[in-house]
């Protein structure tokens, strides 16, 4: 439980950036087109730069620092590393949480449920193959442990 | 120079880029994520005229408010133009005396907030005088059209920034021998280098010790240094560029931005350190942005396909100022020149100043342009020689030895073998034997010079090795850390020539002010740094040598180094740890710098071996166009690139694709629009970039030539892998639907324009299809553009009134409907409902909206109840898009809203945007979404942008005197189940269906104390056969038209039929026409095809979107297809 002390009208990135100096959800565009402030807000996600922070009021927030325990990374990270799917980074909070919400709700996506579900999320040093493989690698792997 | 090509240990590696682990986990630190102490915030007042005289500049109200530390205007900074390349200068940091552009710098605020920062802006009181402006070269170059920039020295006439005509070679000759002419005239609109990062700057200036430190968004943080430091006056070691992530690589950060001088200057101003962040409005308006161009192209062959003489006539606009746009000058006289073996070439270009933003830095500098118009043509001479068009390019590929008009002297060069590589990997050959419909491959080749615009000039990389106390060896070098890669390139080229792990060097990106003058410009960092790196390595091995030498008293050529130090040839043991060296052998550092070989091209001709070595490369693509939308699908893209070696084939890949990636942006979607000066497009909604769905299959592959001018012999790899992509695309494009287009982007609009052509020509050898008779295109409203649109402008619309740049407005989180009806009753001040707020936050980004009151009813559960009655499926008008789109009973009953749902914009949105959202949305006009003065947003009296201008998205249905159209995707399917809307207020509620709901477009006939409830859909139109179809630009994008049919079937007969047409009209239309068609008949494809044709009777579409009649009969015939199949 967090207590919120701000304006319920400003943004809730504006909040986990300004007043929580949570840097890691970016700033792209500000009118939800882009990705790169992409959160999970009761598990589903969501563009942050257009969430207003009242509606946010008693639900769960979870960003790129709180995706996986201090010191450790989420299976997601793990394989973005592994695939090199990243090259500048800005996009890549964005994109990693996107790819976890999408693990979470499709268990074993097909390249298509990839594309539909991640294109919420703009990358412009051209990484989506890669991104592509990254995803594909987890839920493979995810579909053998099962 | 010796190459080193046996036994590489670390060139030639898949080693990772760094940083790679703080960019996974967020914690990558970028210019805008840094915060320091009592630092202030920058804010810049922008020109909200394209061309006007500043009378005055009044600052006094703004200075005065508490909080406010600085203000600045451009008469009180030295008057010293930009130095982008010296002939060029034409721009102050802030604008003097007038202003040349929509969003031009005018004064700057540094306060101790950004909100207080942002009501200075609105006390700086300017007074204009307007200026006649020019949007187009054309009308800038008129006789008596006033002077819009001086230019740096007045060389040219007025308005030109500059040209250039000249040949190479004999071309008259080349003409007069040849026996096949092929020319035409290629038009590219404008675009935009996107980073998803915007351009922020923090400054510090330290007083004591006169030193600037900037903290920027750069990729060429020497050249900035160089450009700061004589704006402000400054000694260039006297500003410090600190190494920082930057967000988006090679897309126009390879210049100093205004806004970093200005940020400087506050700096300096205030003694305290400023950040100045850009929003993205103000990135499409005053960033950098790619030229369009008009370019005519002559080809003139021999008899066996020889190019004897190739022609590029270049016609563009640089803008208010020229920016960087000579390397546009430089680029596409080398692409004439240089593309395959040309015997002589000519070419000249004129660039117009205008009142656009400046043209300047952008990916490929019309590179990929150019060589899309080149290609474009070997097509069609191969098709003049009767050759296979691979064939013809092979044969007039490039080879080593080669040297081509402009001087270029060819030593490494497998063009050839890059042709014949993808062409077999993409299937070529039988791609063209079997011919599928609308399916299509094309070829296309590149060349890149490996060393750019800086090293033509004589500036050149350094780089420094040094080992460090603590046993490893801190490389220093000059670089951006963008994800280009450079940096674990020249750490494994560092290791390979110190013969160390490479896990021993540290990247110590210096800040610049320690560096020397170096070459950090994009593409060529490769190439010249690694050098500067083998050179800096070597001398430290050297001292290395002779210092252990001396300490074991041997000779120094027995010294070698092993995995922990220094031992002497021939014994195992390690003699001296690197940890100790410091200790026993001092300080030791190696220097290097990239040494020129080659003379300078004539500065003005640009005759000469421009860059040592030259990349080449080719890429082939295949695509599928839907001829019913006439959308491209990019299905795949080869690539081969000859760079010499590949250092690390990981890197390679990965730059390879960016290219292509940008290259597919180019050629499909990208596109900025600019009307009345003003631009059109300054959000991702109305400025398309690829993305997921947009990517196609790419495969790499990497050629090895042997190039002897660097010490591993590789080359450039990175901007030039796009030079190639729009040409392939457009090939590919041609071969699918047998008709060649001369614009880009290959937008729907010119897809389907050009199959409507090839359909035209069709018909007169005996085929059929016509639109019906009274969708004329093209000749409506001309009074309006002539006449009314001018007159109203001129009167109202001209002088703008000051538009607020933040709305401030009270937020209220509503906990019951009836407090939100409360609300809405007692307000004194205009109510917005936010449900989602995924189109009301952005219109309040875009400063669409001035509301004073917000209230926020996302979180009432009573509003996003779903149940099931007797007769009908309710859905609360608060339900939220993923939450209807995955109920059960939702997709049970009515599969189609569901399907529909998953077609709206994207999985972020539609957890957020509600049922009541996506009904009463505001209009998406491109212009309203702007915040143009239009009568929608400023009143009657204001004309309509759209009428006159740009309409290409807009109704084609009339409209009156707003043709934009209903935004809703779920209008229509709403209408043909038969819907009906609850809408309350305290004191009443009342129900109506979709095709009174609405007043206009975008625009929900709600009184101000109504409030939409929900939705009931009536289980009576459950036996009906439903179905939606929709075409968007891209997936999830709002529909350019959509078409949702619902039908009943009686004893084989359609007893019912309802058509209703989103996003070609103001409001959602019922085609009664073709409902009444389709009565009482048996549903055969006949009947589908004529009706489909009734649904567009009566239309009237405007200049640029008849295109949407065509779209709109295509998907009315396959959602009725569709719905009769679920029957």
């Amino acid at each position: 439980m967090h207590q919120v002390n701000a304006p319920g009208g400003i943004t809730l990135l504006e909040y986990l950036r300004d007043h929580l100096k949570l840097k890691g959800s970016k700033l792209g565009c500000g009118s939800g087109d882009c990705g790169a402030c992409t959160i999970l807000v009761d598990g589903e996600p969501v563009y942050a730069c257009i969430y207003a922070l009242g509606a946010a009021v008693g639900k769960a927030v979870i960003t790129i620092e709180g995706i996986a325990e201090p010191g450790t990374l989420h299976p997601v990270q793990e394989a973005f590393l592994a695939k090199g799917a990243l090259q500048c980074g800005y996009c890549t909070p964005g994109m990693v949480i996107s790819a976890v919400a999408l693990l979470e709700e499709i268990h074993a996506p097909t390249r298509d449920d990839i594309k539909q579900f991640m294109n919420g999320n703009l990358c412009r040093c051209g990484s989506y193959g890669a991104i592509l493989q990254a995803i594909e690698e987890i839920a493979e792997n995810g579909a053998e442990n099962d | 120079m010796a190459q080193r090509t046996t036994s590489l240990k670390f060139v030639g590696q898949s080693l990772p880029l760094t940083a790679r682990e703080a960019k996974v986990r967020g914690t990558a630190l970028f210019a805008s994520d840094l915060e320091f102490p009592d630092m202030l915030e920058g804010a810049i007042l922008r020109s909200r005229y394209p061309h006007a005289k500043i009378l005055s500049i009044d600052v006094s109200e703004a200075s005065a408010l508490p909080g406010v530390k600085a203000v600045i205007t451009g008469a009180e900074l030295p008057n010293i133009k930009y130095k982008h390349l010296p002939r060029y200068s034409d721009r102050c940091v802030l604008a003097r005396n007038k202003v040349r552009f929509f969003g031009e710098s005018v004064a700057a605020v540094a306060a101790t907030s950004k909100e207080i920062a942002m009501r200075a802006l609105e006390l700086i009181e300017v007074r204009y005088q307007a200026l006649r402006y020019a949007e187009d070269s054309k009308k800038a170059l008129r006789r008596r059209f006033p002077e819009i920039n001086a230019g740096a020295d007045g060389t040219f006439e007025k308005n030109v920034a500059f040209r250039f005509d000249g040949n190479f070679g004999n071309v008259d000759d080349g003409n007069e021998q040849s026996v096949f002419i092929v020319e035409g005239t290629y038009k590219s609109g404008m675009t935009v280098p996107v980073s998803l990062e915007t351009s922020p700057a923090l400054a510090r200036f330290d007083a004591q010790e006169g030193v600037l430190h900037l903290w920027t968004s750069t990729l060429t943080p020497s050249v900035l240094r160089a450009v700061v430091a004589e704006l402000l006056e400054l000694d260039r070691e006297h500003v410090q560029i600190q190494p920082i992530s930057v967000g988006g690589g090679e897309r126009g950060k390879s210049h100093a931005e205004e806004e970093d001088a200005i940020v400087a200057c506050l700096a300096m101003r205030t003694g305290q350190l400023v950040r100045l962040c850009r929003s993205r409005q103000e990135a499409f308006l005053a960033g950098s942005r790619g030229l369009g161009a008009v370019m005519h192209v002559r080809h003139a062959i021999d008899g066996d396909g020889n190019i004897l003489a190739r022609s590029s006539s270049l016609k563009l606009d640089v803008g208010a100022y020229s920016a960087f746009s000579s390397a546009h000058l430089i680029a596409g006289r080398q692409v004439t020149a240089c593309l395959y073996r040309v015997r002589a070439a000519h070419f000249d270009c004129q660039f117009a100043y205008t009142n656009k933003s400046p043209g300047g830095h952008c990916a490929g500098m019309g590179t990929p342009q150019l060589t899309w118009a080149i290609e474009d043509q070997m097509d069609q001479l191969a098709e003049q020689l009767q050759k296979d068009p691979l064939q013809y390019r092979i044969e007039q590929a490039m080879r080593p030895g080669d040297v081509t008009p402009l001087g270029w002297e060819i030593e490494s060069c497998e063009m050839a073998a890059c042709l014949e590589t993808v062409a077999t990997r993409i299937g070529w050959r039988q791609a063209r034997a079997e011919r599928i419909p609308f399916r299509g491959v094309g070829v296309a080749a590149m060349v890149h010079p490996s060393a750019g615009v800086l090293y033509g000039v004589g500036v050149l990389p350094s780089a420094s090795v040094e080992l460090g106390a603590n046993g490893r060896f801190n490389l220093g070098a000059l670089m951006a850390e963008a994800g280009t890669w450079h940096s674990t390139i020249l750490v494994q080229v560092c290791a390979e020539t110190l013969g160390i792990d490479a896990k021993l060097i540290d990247l110590v990106p210096l800040p610049v002010g320690n560096a020397s003058d170096a070459s950090d410009l994009a593409s060529q960092e490769v190439y010249l740094s690694s050098a500067a790196v083998v050179q800096a390595a070597e001398s430290l091995l050297e001292k290395l040598r002779e210092a252990a030498a001396t300490c074991l008293s041997v000779d120094p050529g027995e010294i070698e180094l092993d995995a922990q130090g220094i031992r002497i040839k021939g014994l195992r043991r390690t003699l001296i740890r690197f940890t100790e060296v410091l200790d026993r052998c001092g300080p030791l550092k190696g220097e290097g710098v990239f040494a020129a070989r080659t003379p300078h091209p004539d500065p003005y001709t640009g005759y000469g071996n421009f860059s040592p070595a030259h990349t080449f490369g080719a890429q082939a693509a295949e695509v599928e166009v839907d001829p019913l939308t006439g959308r491209v699908k990019v299905l795949r893209v080869v690539a081969a690139q000859d760079l010499g070696r590949v250092v690390n084939p990981w890197a390679f890949e990965a730059r390879i694709q960016e290219g292509i990636m940008q290259g597919v942006g180019m050629a499909l979607m990208e596109e900025f629009g600019v009307d009345r000066g003003r631009p059109f497009t300054t959000s991702f909604s109305d400025y398309s970039l690829p993305r997921f769905d947009d990517a196609p299959e790419i495969e790499v592959v990497a050629i090895e030539s042997h190039e002897s001018t660097e010490p591993f012999g590789f080359k450039s790899v990175g901007e030039g892998a796009m030079n190639a992509t729009i040409a392939a695309i457009g090939n590919a494009i041609a071969h699918a639907i047998e008709m060649r287009i001369g614009e880009l982007p290959f937008a729907p609009d010119k897809i389907l324009a050009a199959l409507r052509r090839k359909k035209a020509l069709a018909r007169k050898s005996g085929l059929s299809w016509k639109r019906p008779k009274d969708a004329r295109g093209g000749r409506a409203k001309p009074l309006y553009s002539k006449v009314i649109f001018p007159a109203k402008h001129k009167l109202f619309a001209e002088a703008p009134p000051v538009e607020r740049t933040i709305s401030e407005y009270d937020y209220v989180l509503a906990e019951s409907v009836n407090e939100v009806l409360e609300l809405l009753l007692k307000s004194q001040t205009p109510v917005k409902i936010r449900a989602g707020g995924t189109e009301l936050q952005s219109g309040i980004t875009q400063g669409v909206y001035r509301s004073e009151l917000v209230v926020d009813v996302s979180c009432i559960r009573e509003f996003q109840h779903i149940e099931l009655t007797n007769n009908c499926l309710r859905i609360g008008a608060g339900a939220r898009l993923n939450q209807i789109a995955k109920h059960d009973e939702v997709n049970d009953l009515y599969p189609v809203l569901a399907e529909a749902i998953n077609a709206i914009a994207t999985p972020q949105v539609r957890n957020m945007a509600t049922l009541g959202g996506n009904l009463c949305q505001e209009k998406q006009c491109w212009y309203f979404r702007n915040a143009f003065p239009c009568h929608k947003s400023q009143g009657p009296g204001c004309p309509c942008f759209a009428l006159a201008g740009d309409n290409r998205g807009h109704s084609i249905m009339g409209g009156g005197t707003c043709p934009s159209v209903c935004p809703s995707d779920l209008a229509p399917i709403l209408d043909v189940l038969d819907a009906v809307l609850v809408i309350g207020s305290l004191t009443r509620q009342r129900r109506t269906d979709v095709q009174s709901f609405y007043r206009g477009p975008g625009e929900p006939g709600l009184d101000p104390d109504e409030l939409l409830l929900a939705v009931e859909l009536p289980l009576s139109s459950l036996s009906r056969s439903t179905a939606f179809e929709k075409c968007s630009l891209q997936p999830g994008h709002f529909a350019q038209a959509s078409v949702a049919v619902s039908l009943s079937l009686f004893r084989g007969l359609i007893s019912r039929a309802r058509i209703s047409l989103g996003a070609i009209a103001p409001l959602p239309v019922r085609a009664h026409f073709a409902e009444r068609r389709l009565l009482n008949r048996e549903p055969t494809q006949t009947l589908f095809s004529q009706a489909a044709l009734a649904t567009v009777r009566g239309a009237r579409p405007l200049r640029m979107n008849a295109h949407k009649v065509d779209l709109t009969v295509g998907l009315a015939e396959k959602a009725l297809n569709r719905a009769i199949s679920r029957e």
